[in-house]
Order: C-alpha cells, then sequence, then structure tokens
C-alpha cells in the first residue's frame, strides 16, 4: 500500500545489462562503491607520492630507481629536481584533500547509506548522481593526466596562489598545460561535487520516511546533510 | 525513567499532498505534546530547484566580489560603455519570462482539463507558449552573442583588460546557466507531450527560470556601475 | 566556489587568497564533518548505550558548519593584509574550538563507563578522537597571529593539518569501512588484520606527524625540497626517522587494502546487524535489495540510538521496530 503522501524517488526498474547495472548504474548504492574504488585509488596514489616525497627529503641525493621512468626531465637518472618534489608535493595534497577526503567519507559512504538511514528507495535525481560520479572520475583522469604531459603537473602547491599560477611556463615546469589541467580538473570535480550534495540535501529533506522526523535521523545522516550544504556554498 | 509509548504517526487525512505550504514547520515534529511528524514534505524539485538557486548565487556572490576587489584595488582599470543590444536582451529575457508564466497557466488549464479563461474548451496546442519562451530564450543568447562581437569589434577581448575579462567572463557564466534553463524547458516539453509532466516540475523550472531573469537584471546593474 | 582566475598581468594575489580560503577553509570541513558523523555512529553502537546529549552533538556540528565560513584568514596572517582583520579572523578561529572541543567532550563522557566493544571499527574510532585532539590542539597555536608569524609555512602547521584532518579523516574513513563493510558487501572484513592494521597506522601516524611539530619550530619551512641551509642539516636525522615510520605506516595500509579485497570474495558472510545496531540500514537485508528495502516502506517508531534498553532482541530497539520499550531517557 503506497501512502501518497510520503515522497518517493524515480520509480526506475532494475538494470538488467552489465553496463547499466555496474557502469552506468542509477543505484545510489553502486554509485557509492564506485566512490569507494576512486578513493582507494586515489588514496594509493597519493601515498605512493608522499613516498616519493619523504624519501627524497630523508635521503635528496640518492636516485630512486625507476623515478626517471615517470619523468625524464623531473628526475634525471632517478635524482628528484626541486621543482619535481614540489610537483609531487603539488599532486600529493590535490589528490589527497579532494579526491579522498572529500570522496570517501562524504560521496562514498553517504551516497551508499544516506537513502538507506532515511528510509527512502533511492536519491531523488539518480541521474545527476550517477553524473555527478563520473564527472568526478573525470576529473581524477584529467588530473593524472597531467603527470604525463611533457612539463609535469603544476607546481604551486594545492593551493594555487596567484600569481605563480597564472604567469605561465616562466614560473617553471608544470605552470603552462599543467595548471590549465589541475583547474580543469578542479572545476569538474566542484560540477560532481555539486550535482551529489544536490541530491544529499533533497533527500534529507523531502524523502523521509513516516516517523523519521529530522531529529531522529541518525548523526551520519545529519553530518552528510551538514556537510552537503557546505559544498552548496 | 519515563515510559514513552509511540503509536505510529497519524496522518492528518484532511491534508491533501500539494495543498500543505511546505516550508520548515513540515519538515520538525509538530510542536505540543503529540510527537506527530507531519506527513507532507515540499516534493523534491522544489526542493532540489532552491538548493541549485542557492549554489548559483554563491557563485555569482564570489564573481561579484572578485570584481569589486579588483577594480578597486587596480590602475589599469578601463572603462568601457555597455553594447546597448544588451538592453534589448534584457527586455527579451523579462519577457520570456513572462510568457513562461502564460505558459504555466495555459498547461495547468490543460492538465487539470478545465475550461480556459474564456470559458471554452482549451483547444490551443498548450505547449505553444512554452515554445515562445525557448525561443525568446535563444533569441537571448544569439543576443549576447552578438554582444560579445560588438566588443570585440571594439577591441576589447577577453584578456585585453580585466573590466573586459568580467564583463565576458560573468555574461558567459550566466548564459551557460541560461541554456542549462533551456535545457529543462525542453524537457518539460518532451515530458508534456507524452503528457506526463508533473506540476512541480514546471513549476521548478520555471522558478528557475524566472530566477536566470532576475540574476541578469542584477548582473547588467553591476557591470553598469563597475564597467 | 571560488572562481576561476584568469591569467593576466595585474590583479591582487591577495584577492585570489581570499577567494580561495573562503573556499578552502570550509572545503577542509567537508572533509572532517563526516568523520564526526561516522565516528559518532559507531562509537554509539559499540557504547551500547546513548551520547550524553545527542542534539547538542547536532548543534555543535552546526555550530562547526557556520563559523567555518567566518574563519577563512586564518591562512592568511602573514599575507599582508591588514593586521586588524587578522585580529578579527583570530577570534572566531578560537571560538571555533569551543563547537569542537564539546563533541570531543561529549565523546569522552559518554565513553567513560560504557563496556565499549572493541573491534576494528571502535578502535578507529577511538583513534579517530585521538588525532583529532592531537591536531586540535596544535591548531589552537596557530590561531594566534603572533605565534603564526614564526610558524605559518613550516612543518608545525603541515603537522597540524595532517593529524588533524589527513590522518583523523582517514580513520574516520577506516573506521566506516570496518563497520559497514558487512553491509556493502555482504561479508565481514577479518577481525585480526583490521586491529593490526590500526595499530600500525595508530603508532605510525604519531611517528610521522608529531615530529612535524617539532621541525616547523625549529624553523623548518614546508615546500622545500632539500637543506642547504646549516642549520637545517641537524634535523635530517629527524627526517629520516619520519620516512622510516612513512614507509612502515605505508605497508601497513597494503594490509587494509588486502584485507578488503580478501574479505570481499572470502570473508566470512555477514547477517544482517551483525553489530547488533539500530539505524535504517541495518534493519535490511544484507546487502541491500535493489530499492533497499524489498518493497515495503519502513515505518520508523524511535529514535536512532535506543541502545542500554530491555527489548526482545536484546539491549537495543531497532529504530523500526513497532514495539514499545522503556527507553533510557526521554525520545527527541
Amino acid at each position: 500500500m503506497h501512502d501518497m503522501s510520503v515522497n518517493t524517488a524515480h520509480h526506475h526498474s532494475p538494470p538488467t545489462t552489465f553496463i547499466s547495472k555496474h557502469v552506468f548504474s542509477l543505484d545510489h548504492k553502486v554509485i557509492g562503491k564506485q566512490y569507494f574504488a576512486l578513493a582507494l585509488v586515489a588514496a594509493y596514489v597519493g601515498m605512493f607520492l608522499s613516498w616519493l616525497m619523504r624519501i627524497h627529503l630523508a635521503w635528496g641525493d640518492a636516485p630512486i630507481p625507476g623515478l626517471q621512468l615517470l619523468s625524464a626531465n623531473g628526475a634525471p637518472g632517478g635524482v628528484m629536481t626541486p621543482e619535481y618534489y614540489l610537483q609531487l608535493m603539488t599532486m600529493h595534497g590535490t589528490i589527497m584533500v579532494f579526491f579522498v577526503l572529500t570522496t570517501a567519507p562524504f560521496a562514498a559512504f553517504g551516497n551508499f547509506f544516506l537513502p538507506i538511514q532515511v528510509g527512502a528507495e533511492d536519491m531523488p535525481f539518480p541521474h545527476f548522481n550517477m553524473m555527478s560520479f563520473w564527472v568526478t572520475f573525470v576529473a581524477f583522469i584529467v588530473l593524472m593526466a597531467s603527470f604525463f604531459v611533457p612539463d609535469g603537473p603544476t607546481l604551486g602547491g594545492w593551493t594555487q596562489y596567484a600569481p605563480l599560477n597564472s604567469v605561465g611556463p616562466v614560473a617553471g615546469p608544470g605552470q603552462g598545460l599543467g595548471v590549465i589541467l589541475w583547474m580543469a580538473s578542479i572545476g569538474l570535480f566542484c560540477v560532481g561535487q555539486l550535482l551529489g550534495s544536490l541530491n544529499f540535501i533533497t533527500t534529507t529533506l523531502d524523502l523521509r520516511v513516516k516517523g523519521m522526523s529530522l531529529m531522529r535521523l541518525p548523526l551520519t545522516a545529519w553530518a552528510w546533510f551538514i556537510t552537503s550544504c557546505h559544498v552548496r556554498s | 525513567m519515563a515510559t514513552t509509548i509511540h503509536e505510529p504517526p497519524q496522518i492528518d487525512s484532511e491534508r491533501l499532498p500539494g495543498h500543505g505550504k511546505g516550508g520548515w514547520k513540515d519538515l520538525s515534529p509538530a510542536d505540543g505534546d503529540l510527537r506527530v511528524v507531519q506527513e507532507y514534505s515540499p516534493p523534491p524539485s522544489s526542493t532540489a530547484i532552491w538548493v541549485v538557486i542557492f549554489g548559483v548565487t554563491m557563485m555569482f556572490a564570489a564573481f561579484s566580489s572578485a570584481l569589486i576587489v579588483r577594480k578597486g584595488s587596480s590602475y589599469d582599470w578601463q572603462s568601457f560603455t555597455l553594447p546597448s543590444i544588451l538592453y534589448l536582451n534584457t527586455f527579451v529575457l523579462l519577457l520570456s519570462s513572462v510568457s513562461l508564466e502564460i505558459a504555466r497557466r495555459r498547461i495547468a488549464t490543460f492538465m487539470g482539463g478545465l475550461k480556459n479563461h474564456v470559458g471554452q474548451p482549451n483547444t490551443q496546442n498548450p505547449s505553444r507558449w512554452l515554445y515562445i519562451t525557448l525561443a525568446l530564450g535563444l533569441l537571448f543568447v544569439a543576443g549576447q552573442y552578438v554582444a560579445w562581437r560588438q566588443l570585440a569589434a571594439q577591441g576589447l577581448y577577453l584578456a585585453t583588460n580585466p573590466s573586459s575579462s568580467f564583463f565576458y567572463v560573468l555574461t558567459a557564466v550566466h548564459a551557460l546557466h541560461v541554456l542549462g534553463g533551456l535545457g529543462g524547458l525542453l524537457y518539460c516539453l518532451r515530458r508534456l507531450s507524452k503528457s506526463t509532466l508533473r506540476r512541480n516540475t514546471l513549476v521548478a523550472t520555471a522558478r528557475y527560470w524566472h530566477f536566470m531573469g532576475v540574476l541578469w537584471v542584477y548582473l547588467i546593474v553591476l557591470l553598469w556601475i563597475k564597467l | 566556489m571560488g572562481g576561476q582566475m584568469l591569467p593576466h598581468s595585474g590583479g591582487s594575489t591577495l584577492l585570489w587568497q581570499h577567494l580561495f580560503w573562503f573556499f578552502g577553509h570550509p572545503e577542509v570541513y567537508i572533509a572532517i564533518v563526516p568523520g564526526i558523523g561516522i565516528v559518532s555512529h559507531i562509537l554509539l553502537a559499540n557504547m551500547r548505550r546513548q551520547m550524553l546529549s545527542q542534539r547538542t552533538l547536532i548543534y555543535s556540528m552546526g555550530a562547526l558548519a557556520i563559523l567555518s565560513y567566518m574563519v577563512y584568514g586564518h591562512h592568511m596572517f602573514v599575507s599582508g593584509m591588514n593586521p586588524f582583520s587578522a585580529l578579527a579572523f583570530s577570534f572566531p578561529t578560537l571560538v571555533i574550538t569551543i563547537p569542537a572541543t564539546i563533541v570531543v567532550l561529549i565523546w569522552t563522557f559518554s565513553l567513560y563507563g560504557s563496556k565499549l566493544r572493541i573491534n576494528s571499527a571502535s578502535l578507529f574510532a577511538l583513534g579517530f578522537i585521538s588525532m583529532f585532539v592531537s591536531g586540535g590542539v596544535s591548531g589552537f597555536f596557530l590561531a594566534q597571529p603572533s605565534i603564526d608569524i614564526m610558524l605559518h609555512a613550516t612543518y608545525f602547521v603541515v603537522g597540524h593539518f595532517h593529524l588533524v584532518m589527513a590522518v583523523a579523516a582517514m580513520f574516520g574513513i577506516f573506521a566506516g569501512t570496518y563497520f559497514w563493510f558487512p553491509k556493502m558487501a555482504g561479508r565481514m572484513m577479518n577481525e585480526p588484520l583490521g586491529k593490526i592494521h590500526f595499530w600500525l597506522s595508530f603508532v605510525g601516524a604519531y611517528c610521522i606527524f608529531m615530529p612535524f611539530h617539532y621541525l616547523g619550530m625549529a624553523g623548518n619551512v614546508r615546500r622545500y625540497a632539500a637543506f642547504v641551509d646549516d642549520y637545517l642539516q641537524p634535523l635530517i636525522s629527524v627526517h629520516r626517522f619520519i620516512t622510516v615510520a612513512a614507509l612502515i605506516t605505508g605497508f601497513a595500509q597494503l594490509i587494509f587494502l588486502y584485507n578488503l579485497i580478501h574479505s570481499r570474495f572470502w570473508g566470512k558472510p555477514a547477517t544482517d546487524n551483525p553489530w547488533e545496531a539500530t539505524s535504517l540500514e541495518w534493519s535490511t537485508a544484507t546487502p541491500p535489495p535493489f530499492d533497499n528495502f524489498g518493497g515495503k516502506h519502513p515505518i520508523v517508531y524511535h529514535d536512532p540510538y535506543q541502545y542500554n534498553v530491555q527489548s526482545s532482541v536484546g539491549d537495543y530497539v531497532m529504530q523500526t521496530s513497532p514495539e514499545q520499550v522503556k527507553t533510557e531517557r526521554e525520545e527527541l
């Protein structure tokens, strides 16, 4: 028996094909797991970068075997240049803050559990939700791509202070294309998170089941709701 | 310790969906002793569009503050007169808001199966005024493009001067969001043709569209003062 | 959302910093607030009793969120902005420690006297509290412009934000993973491996980031790739210690990865509610069906954390259970 006055998410029938079940899924649980996987990969990449930084700080003159394969300019013979150190540091910070710390606790767990904790069948805008993941994914790819452009990624730190970020390659390797890719990636990331937070806020406010007042929400639901409002602004 | 007895929340059967006022008092338990949870929540599309409007407002607020500070702190600000077609564009956009409202009422009449305002069964195509809004919206974007060409003809490009940069960026970002609104209108049109358009969807789209108009008025005033 | 700055001569570096940090500071709260929620959620399930005041927790989270917009200038104390604004930012920064402290105190006093069930999830939750407090305390120093002049852009700052944001949030993520993995994947994670992961990470994180504070006070500037000054050379041994600790801690994360993958395919199958928790996610099947509740709409009868009550299933009553029980305190 369907209570008309309780809002329900869009009814979509269960997916059947592999693509619609695992790749372009509209199901918030699958999207949550996809975000989790993305965060996991990003975390290990970021951790690997931190290892490189730490090794360089401790034994600055020692060559790191294999590093010249990642960047011939940045690490000739495996010895990291100071510029390359800054590039690695920038990427470490950017990846960790955006693609791990924002993605895992908020997007991954939130997507999976918020609708369930609220009692809903799914988020109110499953297509936006799916887009939010894939946009974030593309943002990650764009950021990773900056490792492989000739001059390497940007070196301005995750804070990208002006004017270092805006004067172009004269500031150092990676300040040309690297900065552009960084900006594009973060812009895409922001769009993805805006789409996601839209879903979160609407779910929390509109899709609670009978008996679920705001004060009866679990604390995690509150945390995700507050975080989503943050993301909007 | 108190023993709290919980009955399942009472449903207020007098409140039909769509007639509640929504708003904050519907989101938390009613005051008084009875722990009755209101059944009515705002429709998702309504909440969603307010969230979107809020987000877009924040972004343009950031842009505005950047513009004001940048102008105030520089010596190289080159003021220029705004192309006059912008005022025509403003008029077009506001007109499209009017046509959208007409469309909304016509569609409501149509979907409700009621007679129209002159007391006859509705024979007009209900989506006509939506198409008109769409056309006016496209006209607006086209007009913006003309404005950009006019500026370029004067030698003012994106990177010529901070003032021209802000002009291009602000108008382009606004136009992008207008295109998004046009997408929403197309969505409504498609749904209408299949007779599956929900009232809330149309209301949300209209709200967004009107916001675009209001935002544009704000922008043009800001640009006129600052540029 | 900060707008993107265009490459341009002229312009204001200070403007960039204002715009960036107006976004950047709430951004880091975005990273930590879900962690606070997750940790509370997990501690409640493992403490088997309620928080001292759940309402206060919610309001504190909200206060953190609101205040976070007013503190952003504390990243800019030495940027050349008006020193009076430094004072104006320092004050809310100090004030924002209040809701954060309230949250920690509620946790601590709720934990006191409870019989906390020890499992990987609750260990990481406790670790979160520890890291959050450690990192938060060093933030207190940085909040004051006079001290920040000395410590800005040194390793002290790096130590602070890694502890309070990076490690704490990571611990929150780990805690959430250990707690929710049964629901997400239908299998339990390996408990002994989880505990090893915890202890290595906990000790390792402190070994890495505590010395950062020392380095910062000794004058080690951040974002420098190498040390050529004589006065930084003696710090190299500290750096080497940190590097070794970092590599070991890094390897511990590989244990976690192994645990994840192995449990996903070969872990012990999980029941619907292995932690005997009360919120809605535990009332549905494991893993949840396509529409989450199998076609029914659940009805919620209780507050979210009714532990320490006597009911037909044990010392808790689920949110969706219509059973009427004597609750520990007046429901919200």
